[in-house]
């Protein structure tokens, strides 16, 4: 399988970058090895090489100057016909666990990939989808909150 | 003895009663926690696994929870108070079970054989009653001895003494069904004899079994189905010979009853007894271990809280009991080293007012 | 064939879904053998199948109310997913029904162990006393054959069968009452803090309707088959003493088939991965603890319900057994019993008594089909208010459930919901879809907005009541069958202007609240959606509610009505037909406690009959 050849550093800190959740937040979803995986099967190893150097050279300059680095991630890789669709589809895998596939203009000129199907990659992809944390709720159907938790204030504010 | 001081004795011993069931809570939260979660987790095999085994550690967990909470009610009927809120009365891991310092090593390690076993002797039965009947409760070497032990004393101290010296609590300090439902069985007021009385064979019959003469049912109907529910120490055999056990199945004899699949190695590698402080190299896993830790400390605090006069504070500390669950199973994700070792729950007491550990 | 089952019984069911299980729980109670017939394939009894279940809901990734059940050709179920816009003179047979229109029956039903219970919401409401009579009070629709006060022992027994958690204070409105001595069985659900924020909100807001009635909203909180925490003492249920309310809360092996205490999973449609809402397994595993002996019979489609022509008795079933779901073959069985008792839901119910010619005395069976036609509204509040929290709906605003308009426009419940916009747009999916793919958000910058937008996002649910109507109907015809050959339901339905008033009313009432409380109105009205309807150039989508009711009402004659006030068929001595079908109007609550009310009624006759009284 591809996923050996993919380099988890360089993949996480492009993950990092586009999703706003450090590190330690997509290991704890359990879910690394598997995201990882169907990006690699889906854009082959060439596109995948110019992802992990665009999520090395983020991690080297964000420390720097956040602003620049997030910049430049943007021409790099958001606005790049290959990179582009790439990137969207990997920050709503991690969003949702749920895979999007390529635009049409992409599958022209990458050829169609057996594994780009829009489907919920596992049912712990499901309940680890990150925006059930960033809107501060749970996955319905999952990490249930406990007895009356939904008469509290939202998450974050004072009663 | 005085009245006085024969009370203050079993107030002291419902304390250490307190501290044993909480002692178990957190190796057996950890070792569930570690079990990769029911439902599909692996694009190729899309089966489910160890949901059994899972399901069987979390009865046994939420009924040591309704455990503690007996053991609270009776302490606060005898007019003595729950501590909670110091870090001298919350265990810290290693450490051994009872205060004789005998039965097992309790450590927080993850979901294997060996730690299986480890519970399995936790719940062990005592072999001889009449050994311990007199004795010195603390000297007692197992959960079971313990409790039968100080049943004795109880009931001593009833023979000869008015039932309000006795009980001389405030009832409103009783947690009850309304305060604690849905997990474990029913919690109930503790306010004379009979009522303590029945805490504590609830205590030891759902945990060793030892009272039922050797048999796995504990006497608990499972609601609704006519069947019996089994002790703590055959749910962990259930475990280790992959067979759940039928009510009418004796110690010494194997279980009869239906196949319990467990997958040894779907188990999330955590490193034994997981600290803090042993991950400040790695910031973002340390600030994590600390926030749960800090969690746990609040989900005591509300414990202190409920069992000193405030129950209706329970209901609060239900939502940070299953935050602390999805918190740990997050930790047990996160690898830490290049063998692949995880970070894990540290259920660290570690109130706001104590010195912070400096991350260097 | 080796077949060691018995063929008579005092009493065979078909359906096993919450009207069987409950006709089995009273039979066997007393001692009485009983088959119940079910169609669907699946066994949810048992802890690994109801996980499987959770698991295709997970991996579904359009979370209808039938996603957890496998697809079954032998006893298929229609789903949402099939609804379309419907030609003239062209039907509609995507799905499992057959739809003539002119507008699309919006509705669905689960043919599996436990029935629609599977993946209904578990709203326990009862009906308002003048709903039993609106053609008397405003010259609409059917008055009942009994009233409030007759049903209210059995609207308590209901409410005990299903556990529900309530507040008599917060129902007693539009003359609903309770018995002193009587209570809910469990203390009620709290409402989420977006229905008090709305009740903040709307407090002591009056409305002027266009009829220049005025109304005072309120937010009243909903009665709910959910585990709470059981009310303490003894309450005086159906004349009887009970309580405290027990048996749920275990954790033994079995703990998924009497719940836990509701933990806020927040997927209580379809289903609740610890069976803190009630469903119809609950009951069957009761049942099977009764004196008499109850037999579930799965994969078995009723063909026929045999008659003697000349008594019009039901001398007995006719069954179609399939080995597995899609199997090719089936095989021919038959049994008897004392009494025979259709508990399907209204279509099925329906279906199966028009191809077996039963009823036909009155000319209403499969007739007066309803639903609550349910039209979505929704907003972005000015503050977050939590929305994905908790179950789907825990309150509602009641003060459209009655008034003077009810003569010319119909009432309606307007449901707060607490899933924020996930029926309305598919959010927060298509949240995330929108900022990342639409918005080029990424980063931080794609959590802010998240963060910023969902949690205030608000919906209300309104629920007009449909009339009954002879030209809403359930029919059969050869030329559509299923892969059994058994008929495939032929829909008629239509939803009226009356029914159509009533929501432009509730719309109207609705904008009113999200100005007053400075709600941001999102709501997408698609005039190519199948469910476009208008009314005096306004328009509206509506979908079904689920709440399918009304093809062999009750009544006082057999002219106008297809059973007696008992289920009892005016023209087979021997057979029930219990169900929401036996509804004669649907008024403004969710129809199962009603039901279920109706049901404890048939099966006090059954017993009556099979014990000679």
């Amino acid at each position: 399988m591809l996923m050996a050849e993919a380099c988890p550093d360089d993949l996480l800190a492009l993950s990092v970058a586009l999703t706003g959740y450090d590190r330690a937040s997509l290991w704890a979803t359990g879910c690394v090895p598997l995201y990882l995986a169907q990006l690699a099967d889906v854009a082959g190893p060439d596109l995948l090489a110019r992802l992990e150097t665009a999520g090395r050279e983020h991690a080297a300059a964000v420390g720097a100057d956040p602003d620049a680095a997030d910049r430049q991630l943007r021409q790099r890789v958001l606005v790049d016909p290959d990179l582009g669709p790439l990137a969207r589809s990997l920050i709503q895998l991690w969003y949702l666990g749920q895979w999007t596939p390529m635009p049409p203009e992409w599958v022209q000129r990458n050829g169609s990939k057996l594994r780009d199907t829009a489907r919920i990659l596992s049912s712990r992809a499901y309940r680890e989808g990150l925006v059930w944390d960033t809107i501060g709720a749970h996955p319905m159907g999952a990490k249930a909150p406990g007895f009356g938790s939904w008469a509290l204030p939202p998450a974050g504010e004072t009663p | 003895m005085s009245m006085e001081s024969e009370r203050d004795e079993l107030r002291s011993l419902m304390a250490q009663a307190i501290r044993i069931e909480l002692t178990t809570i957190p190796p057996y939260a950890t070792a569930a926690y570690t079990i990769c979660e029911v439902g599909q987790y692996d694009r190729i095999a899309p089966t489910e696994v160890n949901a059994e085994p899972l399901e069987v550690i979390r009865q046994v967990m939420i009924e040591e929870m309704l455990h503690m909470t007996l053991a609270a009610n009776i302490l606060n009927a005898l007019g003595g108070s729950v501590i909670l809120n110091q870090p001298s009365a919350i265990p810290s891991y290693p450490c051994r079970l009872l205060p004789s310092g005998k039965g097992p090593e309790v450590r927080l390690r993850r979901f294997s054989r060996d730690q299986v076993r480890v519970f399995r002797e936790i719940e062990r039965a005592p072999v001889n009653f009449d050994k311990l009947s007199n004795g010195d409760c603390l000297r007692a070497e197992t959960i079971g001895g313990f409790y039968h032990c100080v049943r004795e004393k109880l009931r001593a101290l009833c023979r000869t003494h008015r039932p309000d010296q006795v009980f001389c609590g405030d009832p409103a300090w009783q947690v009850g069904a309304e305060h604690y439902w849905g997990a474990g069985g029913q919690a109930f007021a503790v306010t004379d004899e009979a009522s303590a009385l029945r805490a504590i064979d609830m205590i030891v019959d759902e945990g060793e079994g030892a009272d039922l003469g050797g048999r796995a049912g504990d006497g608990d109907p499972v609601p609704g189905t006519g069947e019996e529910d089994v002790a703590h120490f055959f749910k962990f055999n259930e475990i280790l010979l992959s067979r759940y056990y039928r009510a009418d199945d004796h110690l010494g004899s194997p279980p009869t009853g239906a196949d319990l699949a467990v997958d040894w190695s779907a188990v999330h590698p955590m490193r034994d007894d997981p600290r803090a402080e042993d991950f400040a190299h790695l910031p973002e896993v340390h600030a994590r271990m600390l926030a749960f830790d800090q969690l746990y400390t609040g989900f005591l605090l509300a414990l202190h809280e409920a069992f000193n006069g405030r129950p209706e504070r329970l209901r609060e500390a239900v939502p940070v009991m299953i935050k602390l669950r999805h918190e740990a199973m997050a930790l047990v994700r996160i690898p830490v080293n290049d063998q692949g070792e995880t970070a894990g729950p540290g259920w660290t007491f570690r109130p706001i007012y104590s010195t912070p550990e400096r991350a260097s | 064939m080796n077949d060691a089952h018995p063929t008579h019984y005092d009493a065979v069911v078909v359906g096993a879904g919450i009207s069987g299980a409950l006709v089995a729980k009273q039979l066997a109670a007393r001692g009485h053998h009983v088959l119940i017939l079910e169609a669907g394939a699946d066994r949810g009894e048992d802890a690994a199948t109801y996980r499987s279940y959770h698991t295709n809901f997970q991996l579904t990734e359009l979370k209808t109310p039938n996603s957890p059940y496998p697809p079954n050709p032998s006893a298929p179920s229609p789903s949402v997913l099939d609804i379309t816009s419907i030609a003239a003179g062209k039907p509609d047979s995507n799905g499992y029904f057959v739809q003539r229109g002119p507008n699309p029956f919006g509705s669905n039903y689960t043919r599996v162990v436990g029935g629609t219970t599977m993946h209904w919401l578990g709203t326990c409401l009862r009906m308002q006393p003048v709903d039993f009579r609106i053609h008397s009070e405003f010259g609409r629709g059917v008055d009942w054959p009994l009233g409030y006060d007759d049903l209210a022992p059995y609207y308590e027994r209901a409410e005990w069968e299903i556990g529900v958690a309530g507040d008599k204070a917060e129902n007693e409105f539009h003359g609903i009452h309770f018995a002193p001595d009587y209570d809910y069985p469990m203390e009620p659900i709290p409402k989420s803090f977006s229905d008090r924020w709305f009740e903040q909100g709307v407090a002591g807001m009056k409305v002027r309707l266009n009829n220049g009635e005025d109304k005072v909203l309120a937010v009243s909180a909903t009665p709910q088959g959910r585990n709470s925490t059981p009310r303490p003492g003894r309450h005086k249920v159906g004349g009887e003493t009970a309580g405290p309310y027990g048996s749920a809360g275990n954790t033994g092996p079995f703990y998924a088939f009497q719940g836990q205490r509701c933990e806020g999973n927040s997927s209580c449609i379809p289903l609740c991965p610890v069976q803190a809402k009630y469903s119809a397994l609950k009951t069957l595993q009761q049942a099977r603890q009764q004196k008499g002996r109850v037999e579930l019979r799965t994969q078995s489609v009723v063909s026929k319900v045999d008659t003697d022509p000349a008594s019009g008795r039901v001398t007995g079933i006719t069954y179609k057994r399939y080995e597995f779901s899609g199997a090719p073959v089936w095989e021919m069985k038959h049994v008897t019993a004392k009494v025979y008792v259709l508990a399907t839901n209204a279509i099925e119910n329906a279906k199966l008594a028009l191809a077996s010619d039963l009823c036909p005395s009155s000319g209403q069976l499969g007739r007066n089909l309803m639903d609550h036609p349910y039209v979505l509204t929704w907003g972005l509040a000015p503050r977050p208010v939590g929305a994905f929290r908790g179950p789907g709906s825990t309150a509602s605003i009641p003060s459209l459930r009655d008034g003077r308009f009810r003569t010319d426009t119909a009432a309606t419940r307007l449901e707060l919901a607490n899933w924020g916009w996930n029926f309305a747009a598919n959010s927060p999916y298509s949240d995330v879809q929108r900022l990342v793919g639409r918005d080029n958000l990424f980063g931080a910058a794609l959590r802010a907005r998240l963060r910023d937008e969902v949690p205030r996002q608000v919906r209300i649910g309104i629920m007009p009541e449909q009339l009954p109507s002879s030209v809403n109907r359930v029919s059969i015809d050869p030329a559509w069958r299923d892969s059994l050959g058994e008929p495939r339901p032929v829909i008629d339905y239509s939803v009226d202007d009356y029914s159509r008033a009533g929501v432009l009313q509730a719309l109207d009432v609705t904008r009113a609240v999200f100005a007053r409380l400075g709600i941001e109105d999102r709501s997408v009205v698609d005039p190519s959606a199948p469910g476009y309807v208008t009314l005096a150039g306004r328009g509206f989508v509506y979908f079904g509610a689920g709440h399918n009711a009304g093809t062999h009402r009750i009544g006082l004659s057999p002219r106008d009505s297809v059973t007696n006030v008992d289920g009892r068929s005016w023209d087979h001595d021997n057979l029930w037909l219990v169900g929401c079908g036996a509804m004669p109007t649907i008024a403004t609550s969710n129809p199962t406690l009603t039901m279920t009310a109706l049901v404890l009624k048939a099966a006090d006759s059954l017993q009556r009959e099979l014990e000679g009284a």
